[in-house]
């Protein structure tokens, strides 16, 4: 009866085994872990921006401040009608909506509690202007205009504070980006004095291949298809690790977002973008050791 | 038996002015020349330190030399590319005086090595590298992992591993240095075969009863240069 023979698909070099993989696979967990934070932080921001864009450009509020022993309703009433006209007759205005006093006690309810009766408190009234789209609104000047037959009233550009807050954002998209690379380079560092150290261990086999008559080809597709596989697995426990601490991150920015940060949302395409990191981990730590391996033997025998 | 038998004209291997010096060490060799001929069978002897080893891996192109030129199968291995180097490594079989297997594989994938750096099938693998085990009688060990091998099975797999691809060129270095005598003279029956069929020879030994043995031209290196010895021609009964 014929032996039968066990091993038949072995890889020459025991690359599984080596101190230099085992690290490997730890730094490409961390690198993947810390590109995927970078990565959905510079999408969240961005999605923030834009629902911050969306939402307050072309629009402005007008307060109109309640005068000192103000109890005439009907006073209040005219005040409140000349205002609203004024806007009206801008050409730019596209609509003048009087914010209600639901929709005032909800918006003062972060700092007063739910169950509190604003009205006796001295609010403004507050009227939210939306602009027509395109439309060249001079503020200054409608300001000015105002004060002349409403000195009581005064317009809260959301602009100076929506510039400030989208140069803040892309300052913070920056920062993300440069990390991304950062991370990257880092990550392909990392394998490259990975593999070096591998086939300083392991010279002795790669002589006796070089001897047996193996190309650099054969060495280097040893070493790609172990960094394939150490990239899919560090990067599939990277990436997940990433979503659970985005996950905890993103449930504790519900209850500050209320009003604030707007929603923390990632589109479909930036979650597939995510999810599909350890693939992308896997084809960089394979073209990366593949020509980590090339390149170093090119210097041997 | 004679190696002039075999010889053609072509030199498979031609060294000319070769010296080899590692680092700023003195010279190990010192312009050699020296001309294989294909289907030529040599010993190669000299004392331990005498150059043998550095001799034999500019033969195996592992070893490029300080100076002078080196041409193998035509081709000067000092502008060869890589890869025509590795291509190259396919037509020679070497036999390490420490056998250099891979220890934690088994027989029968050490013996498979040369076959799957060439890209060869898998069915085509099994069935060469099993016949050969089954010759040198290591066919029931095929699975087991070099590092519990004793030193005459590991001798025999550096042997089969050599031969496998059916060498132009055969290297060895103390072949029979490791095995019992029946084997040794298996081994070196092999060689012969292998010679005979036109795989040019050089084996590296210290053995004068194998030398004597077998009556082939020797290469002696001492003081760094090198000598070749011929064949000692043997009077018959009736001379």
């Amino acid at each position: 009866m014929q032996n039968k023979i066990k091993l038949n698909h072995v890889s020459e070099l025991p690359l599984k085994k080596d101190q230099a993989n085992l690290f490997l696979e730890a730094v490409t967990a961390v690198m993947v872990f810390l590109f995927s934070i970078a990565l959905a932080g510079y999408m969240l921001v961005d999605s923030m921006a834009k629902n911050w864009q969306n939402g307050i450009s072309g629009t402005l509020t007008v307060q109109i401040m309640p005068l000192p022993g103000d109890t005439d309703s009907q006073e209040k009433s005219l005040r409140l009608n000349k205002v609203i006209t004024f806007f009206e007759n801008q050409p730019a205005v596209e609509s003048v909506i009087l914010i209600s006093e639901t929709q005032k006690e909800r918006l003062m309810s972060p700092w007063l509690g739910q169950d509190v009766d604003i009205s006796a408190l001295p609010l403004p009234e507050l009227l939210d202007v939306h602009l027509k789209q395109g439309a060249d609104f001079d503020y200054e000047k409608a300001a000015q205009a105002l004060k002349e037959i409403a000195p009581f009233a005064s317009i809260d550009n959301h602009n100076v504070w929506l510039h400030r807050l989208l140069d803040l954002a892309s300052s913070i998209q920056t920062l993300a980006l440069s990390v991304l690379w950062m991370v990257l380079a880092v990550g392909v560092f990392s394998i490259f004095y990975a593999v070096c150290t591998s086939l300083g261990i392991h010279g002795q086999i790669i002589e006796i291949l070089h001897i047996m008559g193996a190309k650099d080809d054969y060495i280097a597709r040893q070493y790609a298809r172990r960094g394939f596989l150490i990239g899919l697995i560090s990067g599939a426990i990277g990436t997940a690790a990433a979503l659970s601490a985005f996950w905890w991150l993103h449930h504790s920015a519900v209850y500050l977002s209320a009003g604030l940060l707007g929603s923390l949302d990632i589109s479909s395409g930036g979650w597939l973008l995510l999810l599909s990191l350890p693939l992308w981990a896997a084809l960089l730590s394979t073209a990366t050791s593949y020509w980590a391996v090339r390149r170093t033997l090119r210097k041997i025998m | 038996m004679a190696a002039d038998r075999n010889a053609g004209t072509e030199p498979v291997v031609d060294m000319q002015n070769v010296s080899i010096r590692y680092g700023t060490d003195p010279e190990v060799l010192s312009d050699i020349r020296l001309s294989l001929e294909k289907g030529s069978f040599h010993f190669l002897t000299g004392k331990s330190g005498a150059g043998k080893t550095s001799l034999l891996s500019m033969m195996y192109l592992a070893l490029k030399p300080s100076s002078g030129t080196v041409t193998v199968f035509g081709t000067n291995i000092g502008f060869a590319s890589r890869d025509a180097m590795a291509l190259m490594r396919r037509r020679i079989g070497v036999v390490f005086q420490d056998f250099r297997l891979l220890e934690h594989l088994s027989a029968y994938d050490n013996v498979a090595v040369p076959l799957k750096v060439r890209g060869m099938k898998e069915s085509e693998i099994e069935k060469r590298v099993r016949e050969l085990l089954r010759w040198v009688e290591l066919e029931s060990s095929m699975n087991k992992i070099c590092s519990t091998l004793s030193g005459g099975e590991k001798q025999r797999v550096a042997i089969a591993r050599a031969v496998i691809n059916r060498p132009e060129i055969l290297l060895a270095d103390e072949p029979t240095g490791n095995v019992d005598d029946d084997i040794a003279q298996k081994l070196m029956k092999l060689f012969v075969e292998m010679n005979r069929l036109g795989t040019t020879v050089v084996i590296a030994t210290h053995s004068q009863e194998l030398i004597n043995q077998y009556n082939y031209p020797r290469i002696h290196l001492e003081n760094k240069s090198l000598k070749v010895f011929p064949a000692l021609r043997r009077l018959s009964n009736a001379e």
